[in-house]
């Protein structure tokens, strides 16, 4: 079952949401994911118009604020899979309150970010993982701030899944977000993507030269072991790491809720309610 | 109507408000009529805290401000609640602690003490001289002292020793024999419920079929948000505490879409938080139902304390133009079946619905009848969805079939102006139906307003009221010929037909707020000139304060 949407897309010629859109229907398909049981959940800008050409359910909602809609549609329907997807600014900027909360409710999640280091849509300002001294557009002198490491402030509050993958190789896409998609909790996914508009410094070639595989690098690479994948998730400037770089297997937020975990269904329509033991109580 | 004031008063921590509950409720249960309210600061220990208890013959809903007995707890309290004293009111301290003189209050005060500390010592337990206080009132009102028995044994159920000294406690604060002579009121054997508006509310959202509620704490909001999660387990519903209020009014919103009832509780800054989660709800046209619980502003203003300053804000609420629909509750009955009903308004306009409590109405108690609960309320027009299914189809009435996700069709909702299907289009002539058709909704929710309530509109001076001032308003007016009202509950969308009958009248307008918003609203509604007295100190409006300014104003 095809999940693209025949449409020309509002993107740059060469963005690298094009790949990202290919690989993700790709994975989709090849995982045979139920379409009436898939929902996706997004901000807004470049990245968040992904859903518009995907042929899916989707609640293309706020600014930063995918993960509290993405969080309460999977607490409603937890038969539902839900993936949030959003770019760099949008989910570690304005969402970044919610990325830290979402880490720590472990929902059933996969979180899609497409990280290309700068904010596209608004047309060249840093973002929250721009590296310092690069020039941008509002920062012209260069941005002076430490960037965010994703993957690192993710493993440090224990994460469920935290990967990282790159645009230019589809197999390395399908099996790192596969396996998120079917991991049970939060799973965190930075995806390296090139804007060629507005971003000169980390190109496709940028990305093609340093990322690399940790698994792949070291056969023995335990992704549960903290302390390794979080000094992995340090590495940037020479080499940068991608791929499963820490799991943990934990109890999700369904598993651990005490109305939950019983499998109560919330989205019932109800056509008697009963409400008159409650009020004697106010007798 | 005879009615009597008891104030409890001392620092925050020291059991006023469990004492004050047992108080309100055995009166209660004996068959008189309650209405209480509370003063206290925003802080957890010290400070001041004063229950008030009105005891009446009949229902009544508001409070008098001048109390006919204080058992005061301490010194200073007492000599903040001074304004409050007139010649018949009677002053309770422990005979045992330092008090208030007659320098010191400026006045002859009529004072009664007992050494309550000593007599709780006695009885057992030292911390239970708000017992012995409380045997004292029971007596005092010829309570049934079985009724205050049971209630001790409820609170301290388990633990056998705690029980038996409070219960000695108690009777001997019936013992007391306080010689005071209270009015003859009425106790019946009554059908009545003692209810908060945070009760009100908590109760209506869970009639309504309410299954996901999140939040962040805000005083005086947060007490629906705990009443529900109280109840979490035994309705199966899913309480979550956000981790700010943009998130709770996004979680709403996701939870609405994903098909369930939700509601989203806070006060007037975390309103503020939730503006552009307002006008999402609108644009992709989700229920979306949210209780804000008023307190005095700017900013973090006065957190325990009462206003209604936020109705202009609420009627305009998020960025744009969309149709709303708000509600004020005068009581806590009415807090149920708005509550109730602002579900069902919302599912079946897709809309957002807006409750506008004030601390005054969630923190007061008051007897109230059984709430009506309508079952019809439980409709959520939500559809299967098919082949040819189009989230945002252009309807008659504005509004489009609304499916779930996880059905037969897809559903597609976006932020940005969108086509029929809900895919991002930047086709002018489509966004111009858009506005439209959402617009159209309207014409549907003033038809499903009822009146306001009405009363002697034959008066050359029309009082116009909304929310939780009925009961100060209607105690004022129904003691005199010359004063009529109209009060509002549902507070938006106005039908502007009231226009032909209150045209001509002296109407003003009484809010808990400087520059008479309902005055405005009204005004810009329906052409009709209104003006306006506003009381913004805190308080709650009364009868007794609304003579008095009606007459400095010169209006009576």
């Amino acid at each position: 079952m095809s999940f693209l949407r025949e449409v020309d897309p509002a993107w740059c010629p060469g963005c690298g949401n094009f790949p990202l859109r290919m690989n993700l229907a790709s994975t989709l398909e090849e995982m045979g994911v139920d379409k009436s049981r898939l929902v996706m959940v997004t901000g807004i800008g470049q990245a968040a118009k992904m859903p518009h050409y995907l042929d899916l359910s989707f609640f293309n909602g706020l600014h930063g604020r995918s993960l509290p809609v993405a969080f309460a549609i999977k607490a409603v329907n937890p038969e539902l899979t839900v993936i949030a997807e959003s770019g760099d600014g949008d989910m570690y900027g304005e969402g970044g309150n919610h990325f830290i909360h979402g880490i720590r409710r472990n929902f059933d999640v996969t979180v899609l970010i497409h990280d290309n280091q700068i904010y596209g849509l608004t047309k060249g300002q840093g973002s929250p993982t721009t590296r310092k001294g690069q020039k941008t557009s509002a920062q012209l002198q260069g941005v002076i701030n430490e960037p965010l490491n994703p993957l690192s402030l993710a493993i440090a509050m224990d994460a469920s899944f935290v990967g990282r993958t790159f645009i230019g190789d589809k197999d390395h896409f399908n099996k790192v977000v596969s396996a998120a998609i079917n991991h049970k909790g939060f799973s965190v996914v930075d995806i390296m993507q090139p804007c060629v508009t507005f971003n000169k410094v980390n190109t496709f070639k940028y990305y093609k030269e340093k990322l690399y595989d940790v698994s792949e690098a070291d056969s023995s690479y335990d992704p549960t072991d903290k302390a390794n994948a979080f000094k992995r998730a340090l590495e940037w400037d020479d080499k940068i790491p991608m791929g499963i770089l820490f799991l943990n297997d934990k109890p999700t937020y369904h598993e651990l809720h005490p109305v939950l975990k019983n499998g109560v269904v919330l989205a019932k329509e109800e056509t008697e309610i009963d409400i008159s033991a409650e009020l004697k109580a106010f007798r | 109507m005879r009615d009597y004031v008891i104030a409890l008063s001392g620092e925050a921590g020291q059991g006023l408000n469990t004492i004050g509950d047992m108080l309100a409720l055995s009166l209660f249960r004996n068959g008189y009529c309650i209405f209480t309210d509370k003063s206290y600061h925003s802080r957890i220990r010290g400070g001041e805290y004063i229950y008030r208890i009105r005891v009446s013959d009949t229902p009544l809903f508001s409070m008098r401000q001048e109390f006919d007995l204080i058992v005061s707890l301490s010194k200073s309290t007492t000599l903040s609640q001074l304004e409050y004293f007139d010649h018949k009111t009677t002053l309770i301290f422990d005979s045992d602690s330092e008090h208030v003189t007659t320098e010191e209050a400026g006045f002859e005060m009529n004072v009664m003490n007992f050494p309550f500390k000593t007599i709780a010592k006695e009885a057992g337990e030292p911390r239970a001289q708000n017992v012995v206080a409380l045997g004292a009132i029971l007596a005092l009102f010829k309570v049934k002292m079985e009724i205050p028995s049971q209630l001790i044994e409820e609170v301290f159920s388990g633990k056998d020793e705690v029980i038996k000294s409070n219960l000695e406690a108690l009777e001997r604060g019936y013992n007391l024999e306080l010689s005071l002579e209270i009015p003859e009121i009425d106790a019946n054997e009554h059908n009545y419920y003692l209810v908060n508006g945070t009760e009100g509310t908590g109760l209506g959202a869970i009639a309504a079929g309410c299954r996901f509620l999140a939040a962040y704490p805000m005083t005086p909001g947060t007490g629906v948000m705990n009443f529900l999660a109280s109840r979490a387990e035994k309705y199966g519903i899913v309480v979550e505490q956000a981790e700010d209020e943009i998130a709770a009014v996004n979680m709403v919103i996701g939870g609405s879409f994903a098909g369930a009832r939700s509601l989203v509780t806070t006060s007037g800054g975390g309103f503020a938080l939730m503006q552009e989660g307002i006008s999402l709800a609108a644009m992709t046209e989700t229920p979306l139902v949210m209780v804000d619980a008023q307190r005095p502003a700017p900013a973090t203003g006065l957190p325990t304390r009462t206003a209604q300053e936020d109705l202009l804000f609420v009627v305009h609420a998020g960025h744009g133009e969309f149709p709303k629909y708000v509600v004020a509750p005068r009581t806590p009955k009415d807090a149920f079946e708005l509550t109730e009903k602002a579900f069902y308004i919302a599912d079946k306009y897709q809309i957002p619905a807006i409750i506008l409590l004030t601390e005054s109405l969630v923190d007061s108690s008051a007897t109230v009848e059984a709430p009506i609960h309508k079952e019809e309320f439980l409709q959520r027009f939500v559809v299967e969805g098919g082949d040819q299914y189009r989230r945002f189809e252009i309807t008659e009435n504005g509004v489009s079939p609304r499916a779930i996700p996880g059905g037969k069709a897809p559903v597609r909702v976006d932020s940005d102006e969108h086509d029929e299907e809900g895919y991002i289009t930047e086709n002018l002539e489509i966004r111009k139906m858009m506005v439209q058709k959402r617009m159209k909704k309207m014409e549907g929710l003033l038809g499903e307003l009822t009146a306001p309530a009405k009363f002697n509109l034959d008066a050359p001076l029309i009082l116009i009221g909304w929310g939780d001032s009925w009961g100060a308003i209607d105690e004022f007016a129904t003691g005199r010929n010359d004063v009529g009202y109209v009060h509002y509950t549902e507070v938006f969308p106005i039908d502007p037909s009231i226009k032909q009958e209150l045209e001509g009248k002296r109407l003003v307008s009484v809010e808990g707020n400087f520059t008479g918003q309902f005055a405005s609203l009204l005004r810009s509604e329906t052409g009709l000139n209104v003006e306006h007295i506003g009381r913004y100190d805190g308080r709650p409006v009364s009868a007794n304060w609304i003579e008095k300014t009606l007459q400095e104003e010169g209006i009576i």
